[in-house]
């Protein structure tokens, strides 16, 4: 294990042209394989190449597992294909170095078999059936979401470096002695670079297939309750897009590491690998652990409190947010009757309707009739309530003359004319002051007033 | 004047008669006489014949990191107008390797091999159609010792992979390549031709060619290689690379196609 570290060390920080072995090759596989150019179509059409790059192999997760470790059976050569099928779950060579027994992926094959993914190729993983898993396999295998990586992802190489770089001094203060970092330096480091993930490349795990509309439509699902096969909904095909809508993924697209990834939701503990069914009342997911899910440290703590159960029910998948309807045809599509917008605006369609028709008759049919139909008054309004004459009667009038002799009228016509009021005596002229009959009746207030008028006197 | 002209003219005649002259490979077909035999064979061949969808990617990657398989001088063969590229697909020991070989050696360097004709073969550009001078460098292996690829997964240098080493005759290229007339017309033939049309065609196209190959021993061996080495520019370390190489070893004690052999006992 020393080695590795040192490899790794040597690789990346001193000069990453360098390389050397991590193993030696005891079954000789790579006097062949490491043969550049051997390439062939195989009998599915399918382009192989049984060239390893060397380099790439010993700096690579598995660069100090020996080819046998896997590829248990083979023995002779041509290799029989079955002799070369890999196991995930069985025990290779490599020492867990906590405890000193031979390292297995099995405890990760367990979880995964509890989640939705269950089902995926674990065993007989050979290059040549990679066409007959796509075809006849929905759930992912091992293979299909992990090649065999560099220790290192060249992305994260700066990272790396910059958070390696006080391992001989801090770490060593404590940890002093090459046998303990050859024991456990491998191990820490991949756990390390593993947590320096950006979490956008964690996602890609996910994005990779649930990102594909397309491969989503032909999942076929299962009801975790009832068992029931069903395809799937609109929800679970446009995930990937209703995620990037929420701040969660706007946050990572924007390049921050605050944002909530895919696993941080959906498999927040363990091997990262229990995904499982919202309905499934074990999910991080469902509706009752939500609290916990969202509440997981450095997230959102409040929402464990009592009163806060409504922030659980945001909901994270929106499909809302996007555009999804068939606008080219929207009478036919049937989310149309159910939706009470419809229903709202209805009535006031059906009265724009009749308006506009109507309006069409009226033009058609009848506005060159002079005859007004008052569907809504006529011209009674302007006579009645203004007190105007209608337009086509004023129109209709002869001018008035510009100045009328005055004449004198008969007291008899006098009276029946209108008496207007004046607000002063002073104003009145003397025509009026003398056609001003006394009133038979005198009113009290005035009386009154002349006699308080007095007594001042 | 008149011995000016003459000469002259006579150049131009010599001239006309070397840009036009034909490869061995296509005066052998044009001469062919093809008897019964071949035309059932051939027939057969042609029935049995269905064309083949390569992928090139899969969505399942492959799990150890791989080279993109790039063989361009392959495109440029009259071969892959019918054959797949990389073309050996049946020989299940050998077809990796032999594929490897079509980055530097031609098609007809190893299923051309008449009896009575002894060929040259020299390093072509497969671009310029052109003889190459003799250099190491047209060679995958090592210069000398202090030579090693600085890139652990360079065990080989790179090379231009548009040479190849290509049999010649009185000089000439002892074959064609795409783009020629007869390969041109070969190709209409296959694709508009009747059954009969393309039985005759494809008997006389193989007539100088043999289905077998030569052997790894052919060239991997120290008395007698199929290849002088040397005369095609390898030092005296890379031919002795090439001469031992382990692997034709392996491959030279199977006595049988379908024979298998422990790997233990093979590197013993």
């Amino acid at each position: 294990m020393l080695r590795i570290f040192f490899l790794v060390l040597g690789l990346f920080l001193l000069s990453p042209l360098q390389s050397a072995p991590r193993y030696s090759d005891p079954d000789g596989c790579m006097s062949c394989h490491i043969v550049e150019g051997l390439t062939f179509i195989d009998e599915h059409g399918v382009t192989r190449s049984s060239t390893i790059q060397r380099s790439h192999y010993y700096s690579s997760l598995h660069g100090s597992v020996p080819c046998k470790d896997c590829h248990r059976k083979i023995v002779d050569y041509p290799h029989k294909v079955e002799n070369g099928y890999v196991d995930c779950t069985e025990s290779c060579h490599v020492e867990e170095p906590s405890d000193g027994k031979p390292y297995t992926h099995k405890p990760i094959f367990e979880e995964m078999e509890k989640s939705v993914h269950k089902g995926g190729w674990y065993k007989e993983l050979a290059g040549g059936n990679r066409l007959e898993e796509i075809e006849t396999e929905q759930d992912p295998s091992c293979r299909r979401c992990h090649s065999n990586t560099l220790y290192i992802l060249e992305s994260q190489l700066e990272n790396f470096k910059e958070a390696f770089d006080h391992a001989e001094t801090e770490c060593g203060t404590c940890h002093q002695g090459k046998a303990w970092m050859g024991q456990f330096g491998g191990h820490i480091l991949r756990r390390f670079i593993g947590s320096r993930w950006a979490k956008t490349e964690g996602n890609k795990f996910c994005t990779d297939c649930h990102g594909d509309i397309e491969k989503m439509r032909d999942v076929e699902l299962e009801d975790p309750d009832t068992k029931e096969k069903h395809p799937p909904s609109d929800r679970f095909i446009h995930a990937v897009e209703s995620y990037d809508k929420t701040l969660h993924g706007r946050l990572l697209i924007a390049g921050s590491e605050y944002g909530a990834s895919c696993l941080d939701c959906h498999a927040p503990s363990g091997w990262k690998h229990d995904i499982g069914h919202y309905k499934d009342k074990t999910s991080a997911s469902h509706i009752d652990e939500l609290k916990n899910t969202c509440g997981q440290s450095d997230c959102h703590g409040y929402a464990k409190k009592s009163g806060n159960e409504g922030f659980v029910a945001t909901d994270m998948h929106d499909i809302s947010m996007l555009n999804l309807g068939n606008l080219e045809d929207p009478w036919k599509h049937e989310l149309l009757v159910k939706s009470a917008w419809f229903w709202g605006i209805a009535p006031f369609l059906l009265g724009a309707i009749i308006l506009i028709v109507g309006s069409l008759i009226w033009l058609l049919f009848f506005k060159h009739n002079k005859k007004i139909i008052a569907i809504l008054g006529g011209t009674r309004f302007e006579r009645v309530m203004i007190g105007r004459k209608p337009k086509k009667a004023r129109a209709a009038r002869k001018p008035a003359p510009r100045k009328a002799p005055p004449v004198k009228t008969m007291p008899s016509d006098e009276a029946k004319k209108p008496v207007f009021k004046k607000e002063s005596a002073d104003t009145e002229t003397p025509e009026s002051v003398v056609k001003k009959e006394p009133d038979p009746t005198p009113k009290e207030s005035s009386n009154k007033g002349k006699q308080g008028d007095q007594n001042e006197d | 004047m008149r011995t000016k002209y003459l000469i002259v003219l006579s150049l131009f005649l010599l001239s006309g008669s070397v840009a036009y002259a034909e490869s061995y490979y296509l005066k052998t077909v044009k001469s062919a006489e093809i008897d019964a035999e071949t035309m059932q064979k051939s027939f057969d061949k042609v029935k049995e014949h269905k064309d083949v969808k390569v992928i090139d990617e899969l969505e399942v990657p492959p799990f150890h990191k791989r080279d993109a398989w790039e063989n361009k001088s392959l495109s440029l063969t009259f071969c892959t107008d019918c054959h797949l590229s990389p073309p050996h697909t049946k020989n299940l020991r050998a077809r990796a390797f032999l594929n490897m070989h079509t980055e530097f050696i031609a098609c007809e360097t190893c299923h051309m091999r008449p009896e009575n004709v002894k060929f040259e073969y020299q390093w072509v550009d497969y671009r310029t159609k052109q003889a190459l001078k003799p250099s190491v460098n047209l060679f995958r292996q090592a210069i000398d010792q202090n030579d090693i690829p600085k890139r652990a997964e360079e065990k080989v240098r790179k090379t231009d992979k548009l040479n190849k080493i290509a049999p010649f005759y009185q000089g000439e290229m002892a074959l064609i390549l795409k783009g020629h007339e007869f390969a041109k017309d070969s190709l209409t033939v296959w694709e508009k031709g009747t059954t009969e049309e393309k039985v005759i065609r494809r008997a006389k196209i193989h007539t100088p060619l043999k289905e077998k190959g030569a052997k790894c021993k052919d060239c991997h061996q120290t008395k007698e290689p199929m290849l002088d080495l040397p005369a095609l520019g390898a030092n005296q370390l890379q031919t002795k690379r090439m001469q031992k190489h382990i692997v034709p070893q392996f491959f030279d004690r199977y006595s049988e196609d379908d024979q298998k052999i422990r790997i233990n006992s093979l590197l013993k």
